[in-house]
């Protein structure tokens, strides 16, 4: 079985990058509200994954008040495949 | 959720549940449109047939001109309000799919009648009046991909039939008094089914 990528094996950074992966982009309050998740705890996730090139974040203006958008880079699409891959290779090993 | 370390089982039931959620969030954003839009095109279209059989304003067919006028407001507004309403924002690959197949419908029908009008000279008077036609069968048939697309299977049967309807109704289609017809099938083609989308959706909580 292949290593599963610890960055990724974690539940609140495996649920954002599982969003990102249906999605082409979601704000900062949708992520909050799908995954349940605290404020704080969830910037921070959002900063290892961004430091990491899995996604990418900016902020827009445009509104009232403003937006953090994320979006998941090819690096964050690859490793999603490989982490799936060695779920995959887990489960039939079973 | 928090920063925990899970197991294989867990991991699977996080991404396929994730993955579910924000494809739903798809069908909560599609309904009220639908409602919107078909409302604009059934009001217009009553008015139209009041002013040619009652009123004589002299409006008549030009009335329809106020769909996309009053279509696009509404959108315009409709997509400020939310950006500014601070509420969660996410833009499924789904939604984007079923947002072109509408962009793709609306250009056809606004450019096409400004090419038919444009060389007017080269169609009788009775070619012109079966762009109503074309108006109340392509929304139909977008309206029919929408849902298919969207999983709503209450209304997947019903606007199958309604497409299968407008082509027996083609033959016999009178452009005298498609007015009323065209209200009906705005209705039938984006009221209901937005109605029912935004029942799917509280179903499904989103």
């Amino acid at each position: 079985m292949k290593e599963l990528d610890a960055l990724l094996h974690s539940q609140l950074r495996l649920a954002i990058m599982s969003i990102l992966l249906s999605a082409e982009e979601a704000d900062f309050v949708y992520l909050k509200e799908k995954t349940e998740s605290t404020a704080g705890n969830l910037s921070v996730q959002i900063d290892k994954l961004s430091a990491a090139g899995y996604i990418t974040k900016e902020t827009d203006n445009s509104g009232t008040k403003p937006r953090t958008i994320c979006r998941m880079t090819e690096v964050g699409r690859s490793a999603m495949h490989s982490y799936m891959e060695s779920l995959k290779s887990y489960f039939m090993g079973l | 959720m928090e920063d925990k370390n899970i197991s294989e089982k867990e991991s699977l039931e996080i991404i396929s549940n994730m993955i579910r959620q924000t494809q739903n969030q798809t069908t909560a954003t599609s309904g009220n449109t639908f409602i919107a839009w078909g409302l604009i095109m059934a009001a217009v279209a009553f008015f139209v047939s009041i002013d040619c059989n009652f009123l004589h304003l002299g409006i008549c067919s030009w009335g329809y001109v106020l769909i996309p006028i009053l279509g696009i407001t509404y959108t315009f507004i409709a997509k400020s309000r939310q950006k500014k309403s601070g509420k969660a924002y996410v833009k499924t690959y789904l939604g984007d799919v079923i947002s072109t197949i509408w962009e793709c419908t609306f250009l056809v029908l606004t450019l096409f009648p400004i090419a038919m009008l444009l060389h007017a000279d080269q169609y009788s008077s009775e070619a012109l009046k079966y762009m109503l036609f074309l108006a109340m069968f392509i929304p139909a048939f977008a309206s029919f991909i929408t849902v298919k697309m969207l999983k709503v299977k209450a209304t997947f049967y019903t606007q199958m039939a309604l497409i299968f309807s407008l082509n027996f109704y083609a033959p016999i289609y009178d452009p005298e008094s498609p007015n009323i017809v065209f209200a009906l099938v705005s209705i039938l083609s984006l009221v209901i089914p937005g109605y029912l989308i935004n029942r799917k959706a509280k179903k499904d909580n989103i």
